[in-house]
């Protein structure tokens, strides 16, 4: 009964890798807008070309309007990282996932409570965390214009939850920031699959991209970068709770 | 005066990187991992790199720090 249970999982695995190599090789050998693996492009088409000729300021360069998002992101580094280089983004996001969870395996569960903090610690923690709160909103919502994204925002504002349980605060459960944790990350790849079915590219920008420099431009960078950022939050947030709860849904101060 | 600044910043870099490892007691040295990779953020800055200084700012001072400091709290509680 176990062997033929294996087999068929077997057999399941084969089908899936075949279908994900069919995959590859069909995007790495057409000449459609996407990840390239080999070299069959010109160079007009080449990613490097696109971001030496652009210029926002310069009337007479090469850089011409086409509603792609490399225009309308005021921010090369985040029309980089968000649109060009998507897949190593989520996969990062990926990577974090699979280290918390490593996380959970490797600390000991056990119920240790949260110390006393002081006074001063205790009264001021409310003000920190709005702050801290405010500046990785900031930045995840303004990561296509200027230095910032959701990966360091993410991690802004979960060092405000941290602030939070040094201070003893009952800030957000365990099971809060799993569920937020779940949301974001299916509906990245929900996102990432409906550009695939509405443009033919996974991870692809399908959303117009507006005007450079305002806040709402650069198609979906603000939309994933939002996603992205909240899944990281609550992903890092996670670890500290790892440390404190123990095990325990709700710790006694 | 710029480029006098870089370079003193990587030499105190440098120095504190040594530092790290001469330190006998780790929890001094967790806390001046966080100087690297406060300067470290400081000369990404130098070298016109925002985004990536804010990034080494707030994973590298921020949450590495917070997360060797929990383990070390949690290692010594244990021994």
């Amino acid at each position: 009964m176990k062997n033929d249970k294996s087999l068929l999982l077997n057999i399941l695995a084969i089908a899936f890798l075949a279908v994900l190599a069919y995959f590859i090789y069909s995007v790495a050998t057409s000449n459609d807008i996407g990840i390239k693996v080999t070299d069959n492009n010109v160079v007009e088409n080449r990613v490097a070309y696109r971001y030496l000729n652009k210029n926002v300021l310069d009337e007479n360069s090469k850089y011409e309007w086409g509603g792609k998002a490399e225009d309308s992101a005021a921010n090369v580094v985040t029309s980089i990282v968000a649109d060009y280089r998507l897949f190593d983004t989520s996969l990062e996001v990926i990577v974090l996932f699979i280290t918390v969870m490593g996380f959970g395996l490797v600390i000991p569960k056990e119920n240790i409570k949260i110390k006393e903090s002081t006074e001063l610690l205790y009264h001021w923690t409310p003000l920190l965390m709005t702050y801290m709160l405010l500046v990785g909103g900031y930045m995840f919502i303004n990561g296509h214009i200027s230095p910032g994204g959701g990966f360091p925002a993410g991690a802004i504002m979960s060092t405000a939850i941290l602030v939070g349980v040094l201070a003893g605060k009952q800030t957000v459960s365990h099971t809060t920031l799993k569920k937020i944790e779940a949301i974001a990350g299916t509906l990245i790849f929900s996102i990432a699959t409906l550009g695939f079915f509405l443009k033919g590219s996974f991870f692809i920008n399908f959303l117009e991209g507006g005007n450079v420099g305002d806040l709402f431009s650069a198609g979906l960078i603000p939309i994933l970068y939002t996603l992205v950022a909240f899944k990281v939050a609550a992903e890092l947030s996670g670890i500290y709770f790892e440390f404190y709860e123990g095990g325990e849904e709700h710790d006694n101060v | 005066m710029m480029l006098l600044l870089a370079t003193f910043l990587s030499f105190v870099m440098i120095a504190t990187a040594i530092w790290v490892i001469l330190t006998p007691s780790l929890l001094k040295a967790i806390i001046i991992f966080a100087i690297v990779s406060l300067v470290a953020s400081v000369s990404f800055i130098f070298m016109q790199a925002p985004d990536v200084a804010i990034t080494e700012a707030s994973i590298g001072a921020g949450i590495t720090t917070a997360i060797f400091i929990l383990s070390y709290k949690r290692v010594s509680e244990k021994n």
